[in-house]
């Protein structure tokens, strides 16, 4: 459990600064949480644009990209890579939230 | 009277205030999702109570020190407080949290509760029982803190996701982010579970200790993680349709890329904030990160007047439920008769809020009609022409 630790970090975040506020925590919030959704978003749409190669474009002009093609193997693999990456990731939010796990 | 009459009363309109926290707040989680037609409203709500349910039986550490920080507490470690004054607190908070759902403002239920909380602790025993740089530092600053952080982060993730599938015409691209969507949602529901029924299962127990009834410095029993997770779930599912049609439809139109990135934000900033010790506020933040994802993507417009409704529904929260609460403490003070006035006015304002509700229902049905062809009221006619436009510069 991470009780104690999770006490610990509210507890120190009552030790510093002004107006009794962590602030150093607070950036750190900030930074971690623009990393990780900015990579999260960022993997899992170019996975749906490398899935999407040989496919013609939804909607907008009927030309588009012409016909069907053949995707090709590196860009199927990738694509689901790249999914699987945000899977992963949902896991970890998963794992997370519940405490039994840490 | 009695203790076990006033403890049942607390245990009564805490399961009532859990109840109006899920619908409150399931717009927090699927707003976006019903909006962009990921999830249809009925299997959305069904989603989210299902997961407020598992989430209350997942953690109980928030429960154990609901008030800590908030309330001073005595040498015994107890906060100066008792079962009559946390009665009347609830009352307040219910009586706003359904004022604001009313209005369609997505409003915190957290703030909501500590407001009532506080206002009762200050008539029943005095402004030494409230601690008020923790109510700034726990309370004020995060729910100041939590839109920016959010909004921000949505939307940077916002144009992200649009550059990467060209505006998501490249094929698949909306189901794929529809889908995404769907999880991400469900992550926020999923913690949301863990947090909000929490809060209520702390009341209880507190009332439970401060009247003597269980030992000080234990956990929830398990028969009141069940009620609150229940009563929460049951909230949930009946769907606060008005706040959904808000947050959906009204801050600005949701499109699933804009819905992935909101939910992710806000899935992201919720998880990172409590794990690494500053937990911020949820309503706030699934807010914020709407308003982000509308500003991410270029010609969307914002409807800023929606926005500065649901900001000034946030700044008056808490002194608003502080005054409600502290209105029934100082009522329910005066002896038996007054703690009978509260139920009644209690009752009588609840009752106005359902039936004014009713003169323009908000369902399933309507959710995701534009406000300004919808008969529904609430929030509302927020009409196009006052809108802005965020940013009308293509590139």
């Amino acid at each position: 459990m991470s009780t104690t630790s999770l006490l610990a970090a509210a507890s120190s975040s009552s030790a510093a600064g002004f107006l009794g506020v962590d602030w150093s925590s607070i950036a750190e919030v900030c930074v971690v949480t623009l990393v990780a959704t900015v990579a999260i978003v960022t993997i899992f749409s170019v996975g749906l644009r490398l899935l999407s190669i040989g496919s013609p474009d939804d909607g907008g002009e009927i030309a588009g990209h012409g016909a069907l093609t053949s995707r090709p193997a590196a860009a199927t693999l990738g694509g689901y890579v790249c999914v699987g990456i945000g899977g992963a990731a949902v896991l970890y939010g998963i794992y997370l939230v519940v405490p039994l796990f840490h | 009277m009695s203790v076990l009459v006033i403890v049942l009363m607390v245990i009564v309109i805490a399961l009532i205030f859990d109840f109006t926290n899920g619908f409150h707040d399931t717009a927090n989680a699927m707003a976006t999702s019903v909006a962009t037609g990921a999830l249809k409203p009925k299997v959305a709500v069904l989603l989210s109570a299902v997961l407020n349910l598992v989430g209350a039986f997942l953690s109980t550490q928030v429960a154990k020190t609901v008030s800590s920080g908030i309330l001073t507490e005595d040498s015994k470690g107890l906060p100066h407080i008792t079962p009559v004054l946390i009665f009347a607190g609830l009352v307040g908070a219910v009586l706003w949290n359904l004022g604001t759902w009313w209005l369609g403002l997505p409003s915190s239920s957290t703030h909501a509760l500590f407001g009532g909380l506080i206002g009762a602790a200050i008539i029943g025993s005095g402004v030494s029982a409230v601690d008020f740089s923790g109510v700034l530092s726990k309370i004020v600053l995060p729910a100041v803190l939590s839109p920016f952080i959010a909004g921000a982060v949505a939307l940077i993730a916002t144009y992200i996701a649009y550059r990467v599938t060209k505006l998501s015409e490249v094929h698949g691209a909306k189901r794929g982010f529809r889908h995404a969507q769907t999880v991400s949602a469900s992550l926020v529901s999923l913690a949301h579970g863990t947090n909000d029924a929490q809060k209520t299962m702390g009341v209880v127990t507190l009332t439970l200790i401060v009247s003597g009834y269980q030992a000080s410095n234990t956990g929830p029993q398990i028969w009141v993680i069940l009620i609150c997770g229940l009563a929460i779930a049951l909230g949930t599912y009946t769907g606060g349709w008005r706040i959904m049609r808000t947050v959906g439809k009204n801050i600005t139109d949701v499109e699933s890329p804009q819905g992935f990135a909101a939910e992710t934000s806000s899935a992201a900033t919720l998880l990172i904030s409590s794990n690494l010790g500053f937990p911020l506020s949820t309503t706030q933040i699934t807010s914020g990160a709407v308003v982000g994802a509308g500003l991410g993507k270029r010609l969307a417009s914002v409807h800023w007047n929606t926005v500065s409704k649901i900001a000034l529904g946030w700044v008056v929260t808490l002194p608003a439920a502080a005054l409600a609460g502290g209105g029934a403490a100082w009522l329910a003070g005066t002896g038996a008769i007054g703690l009978a006035a509260v139920v009644v006015v209690a009752v009588a304002g609840g009752g106005t809020f359902v039936l004014l509700a009713r003169r323009h229902p908000v369902s399933h049905e309507n959710v995701n009609d534009d406000s300004s062809t919808a008969t529904g009221r609430p929030l509302a006619d927020v009409s196009t022409g006052s809108s802005t436009s965020s940013d009308s510069s293509k590139g």
